[in-house]
């Protein structure tokens, strides 16, 4: 999930009560609800593929989140050593409180980030397997919305607090209105007028001291986010089974599915992202649900064969293809030209998120190949 | 001027002197091989790093590590000794010697330095009236720390050679005790053999009743010839007592008492073995007998300035503060300048969070040591406690420190038994389902990360913070 979502979970973890365990529980849930992703430290002295390859990756696991969870209250306690020291005033967290509230908004961390397409390995280092929630988009306004609004009627007291959630409020609010991707989510001004009609109502809201009800709004909303995963998941296995019985009919006659999966998209509950693999090819296709239309902008990539197969062998050893064979859920190849002569590219993507030979970050990679090495017999690595 | 001078040359010439004669290694009197856990732990964490790495087909880092699990680790255990020189203790192995080359310091601790020698016994096995003690020595001074774990002849000889030497108030019972009483088996054996003492076998189909003192036996006539073999009598007792022994040592005693039952030295010690056999069996009669033992021996102890001290210890390891304060302030009445009588106050005070009394009976101990460092030991404790008293802030800080570390030894002690747990989860595991075998290890490598930073914690939280 985007970093708003889990800053918003942990501070309406501390808003429920945890806060109450020790000073200084509020900062400390808002940092461990969002350190499992220190590893994005990676990008500033790796590559993007060493990135890829670490991202979710030790530290979104158990031994990782465990760890985080215990470093976070001894940096906090340091830290209040040092000024009770500097100051000369009694030690004021709580060590076993901090302990307590680090864990837990910890832990919300890898859940949530499990609950979308991208996946996490939970056992690393012991076992590198990706899992996958499918249940909600990466980025989820509904959610932002719901945490959003728990937080800002407790927690819009100073001026500063005011300032920062002015401007949280002003660039999620460009964000829906007039950025692109905005534009492509479903019955947009539907969605917008919602949007704004909701930021009104929460100003009314605030005004009317709503905010006395206390620890209850964050504790509602965190009990009515899990009621929204409940229905996301019923909603994404009417999706699951649409799409089996969609792919039934999309797949090529003797062919075989192996797997078949239904993957979130921008807040639209109804509409899915279908993925399924059979032995000799992988298919993507979109999906709404309750709707009878014929599914739309389906797509269909063979296993690699022939020269693609070949080509793919000649790049495998490659870091860059290991690293992105390791992350891609459903890997597709593809020749940029199948009839060259001295070089061309194979191009490789992860069919969750794009095609071939269309760049869309670390989910697509493209490697020159000798057109004369494609000639030899190979086979599709084993993941 | 010049006579200052003078002094400053002199001084620096003894300190080259000194620091000379500390580089000048003389001839090992006695040595024993350090507790060898802390390299075994050490090298089951390079194991587990070993196993991680093989998974991750770093294969030959993983061998390298196994290497040195297998190889490098147990060398460094087996060099790894405590050696005295007749002048001093020190830590000789590879580890010292690349620590010495490279920092200039040798961990060494002189006999004048000692401060306490305390010694804990650890019941291994327990087999009729008979148990397995594991005695851990653990001699501090200069704010270092030596700690030596029984084990074999070397260890006996350590104690033989060095404990003698070292002074009687630094010492408390149970290494009093080493001191006096512990010997190699066989010469034991040999003694119970020749005292004609009964077989284990007897001696538990034998009633245990003893009696202690009483009018009756006050009345019997003991020859020399008696007395001299009541004595050696006790002495076989203790030795028995010191070595587990302790049905036997009973019976040594009862022989020694029908002698001589009015020995303060006696009944004292027959009050140990009491107390040992109360722990053992872990009998609140015994526990009981053993106080009333005490007692008896603290009336007949008279004005014996040796004895009433190490009753009134006793009554304070067996959990009775108000007899232990009669028999420590009996001696200090008797002497004002007893200093293990002024320590034993100030334990007595601080158990009941008297910190004034404590700091007063630190500072007469001070005031009555014999010995440089016994006097520095007091002093440091008074000092420390009466900033307890007197800085509410750093009073507070140091029941925190000591919370925190209890909270930290009790994660110290369950982290081990959840990566035990977890990894016979993940070997489990390995035949059933490969996810449950990786919720095995992640769990076994959580709980490793844990208990690695809990001993860390530990020895940050175990030294008193300073003011």
């Amino acid at each position: 999930m985007d970093n708003l979502t889990h800053s918003l979970v942990g501070l309406a973890a501390a808003k429920s009560g945890l806060e109450k365990l020790s000073p200084g529980a509020t900062t400390l849930c808002v940092l461990a609800a969002n350190a499992p992703d220190v590893d994005v430290v990676l990008l500033a002295f790796t590559d993007r593929w060493t990135t890829l390859q670490n991202h979710r990756g030790i530290t979104h696991a158990i031994v990782g989140v465990i760890t985080l969870s215990i470093l976070l209250p001894l940096i906090f306690l340091g830290v209040d050593l040092l000024i009770s020291k500097l100051k000369r005033r009694p030690l004021r967290v709580k060590f076993g409180g901090l302990m307590l509230a680090s864990f837990l908004a910890t832990a919300t961390h890898p859940f949530l980030d499990w609950t979308n397409n991208y996946g996490l390995r939970p056992f690393l280092p012991w076992n590198s397997r990706w899992f996958y929630g499918d249940l909600v988009f990466i980025v989820d306004p509904f959610i932002w919305l719901l945490l959003g609004s728990a937080c800002f009627l407790l927690t819009t007291r100073t001026r500063v607090q005011k300032s920062i959630w002015i401007v949280i409020g002003v660039v999620s609010t460009l964000l829906i209105l007039f950025t692109p991707r905005g534009g492509n989510l479903p019955y947009p001004w539907l969605i917008r007028g919602l949007w704004i009609a909701i930021l009104i109502g929460l100003i009314v809201l605030y005004r009317t001291q709503f905010a006395s009800l206390g620890s209850r709004i964050p504790r509602a909303a965190l009990v009515l986010l899990v009621i929204y995963w409940t229905a996301l998941g019923f909603v994404h296995s009417r999706a699951l089974i649409r799409a089996r019985e969609e792919a039934e009919k999309m797949k090529s006659t003797g062919e075989t599915i192996s797997r078949v999966v239904a993957m979130p998209t921008l807040a639209n509950p109804l509409g899915w992202d279908c993925v399924f693999e059979t032995d000799k090819a992988s298919y993507r296709f979109n999906l709404k649900l309750f709707n009878d239309s014929p599914v739309s902008r389906s797509v269909r990539y063979e296993k690699p064969t022939g020269k693609t197969e070949q080509a793919l062998e000649a790049i495998s050893s490659d870091r860059r293809t290991k690293i992105f064979l390791g992350f891609a859920r459903f890997p597709v190849v593809k020749l940029a030209d199948p009839d060259c002569t001295t070089q061309t590219l194979v191009q490789l993507a992860d069919l969750r998120y794009t095609e071939p030979g269309t760049s869309r970050g670390n989910f697509s990679l493209e490697l020159p190949v000798d057109c004369t090495l494609i000639g030899a017999q190979a086979s599709w690595p084993a993941r | 001027m010049n006579d200052s001078k003078e002094l400053e040359s002199l001084t620096a010439i003894a300190e080259a002197n000194e620091h000379e004669a500390g580089a000048r290694s003389l001839p090992t009197v006695a040595s024993v091989r350090v507790s060898p856990r802390p390299y075994f732990a050490f090298a089951s964490v390079i194991a587990f790093l070993a196993a991680l790495l093989l998974r991750s087909e770093h294969d030959a880092w993983a061998l390298l590590l196994i290497g040195v699990a297998v190889l490098v680790v147990p060398v460094l255990a087996f060099t790894d000794r405590i050696v005295f020189d007749g002048v001093a203790i020190r830590r000789q192995s590879p580890f010292f010697l690349i620590w010495r080359a490279v920092f200039g310091r040798q961990r060494k601790l002189a006999l004048a330095d000692f401060e306490t020698v305390e010694t804990n016994a650890v019941r291994t096995l327990r087999r009729r009236g008979a148990v397995r003690y594991r005695y851990r020595t653990q001699i501090s001074g200069k704010g270092k720390d030596f700690v030596i774990a029984s084990g074999g002849e070397s260890y006996r000889r350590l104690i033989r050679e060095l404990l003698p030497l070292v002074h009687e108030d630094k010492l408390d019972t149970r290494s009093r005790d080493l001191r006096d009483y512990l010997c190699d088996p066989r010469f034991v054996n040999r003694k119970t053999q020749l005292s004609q003492l009964a077989s284990e076998d007897v001696l538990d189909a034998a009633t245990t009743a003893y009696r202690v003192g009483g009018k009756a036996a006050a009345e019997v006539q003991a020859t020399p010839q008696d007395i001299e073999r009541a004595h050696l009598l006790r002495r076989l007792g203790n030795e028995l007592r010191v070595a587990g022994r302790l049905r036997e040592a009973g019976e040594a005693f009862r022989r020694a008492l029908n002698v001589t039952p009015h020995g303060a030295w006696l009944i004292y010690d027959f009050a140990r073995l009491l107390r040992s056999q109360a722990s053992a069996q872990a009998d609140a009669r015994l526990l009981m007998r053993a106080k009333a033992a005490l007692r008896l021996a603290s009336i007949r102890a008279d004005d014996d300035l040796v004895l009433l001290p190490l009753i009134g210890e006793s009554f304070l390891e067996c959990g009775d503060a108000r007899l232990a304060r009669l028999a420590l302030q009996k001696t200090v009445d008797l002497d004002s300048g007893n200093y293990k009588a002024h320590l034993g106050l100030a334990d007595l005070a601080l158990r009941e969070g008297k910190l004034a009394h404590v700091i007063h009976q630190y500072r007469e101990a001070a005031r009555v040591a014999s010995e440089q460092s016994l006097a520095r030991y007091a002093k440091q404790e008074g000092d420390y406690y009466m900033l307890l008293n007197n800085d509410d802030e750093y009073l507070a800080s140091e029941l925190r420190r000591i919370s925190w570390l209890q909270h930290v030894t009790r994660v110290r002690r369950l982290a081990p038994r959840v990566i035990n747990l977890g990894i016979l989860t993940a070997l489990i595991g390995s035949f059933v389902d490969p996810m449950v075998s990786s919720i095995g290890w992640s769990f076994a490598s959580s709980a490793l990360i844990v208990w690695l930073l809990s001993v860390a914690l530990t020895r940050l939280l175990l030294n008193r913070s300073k003011a």
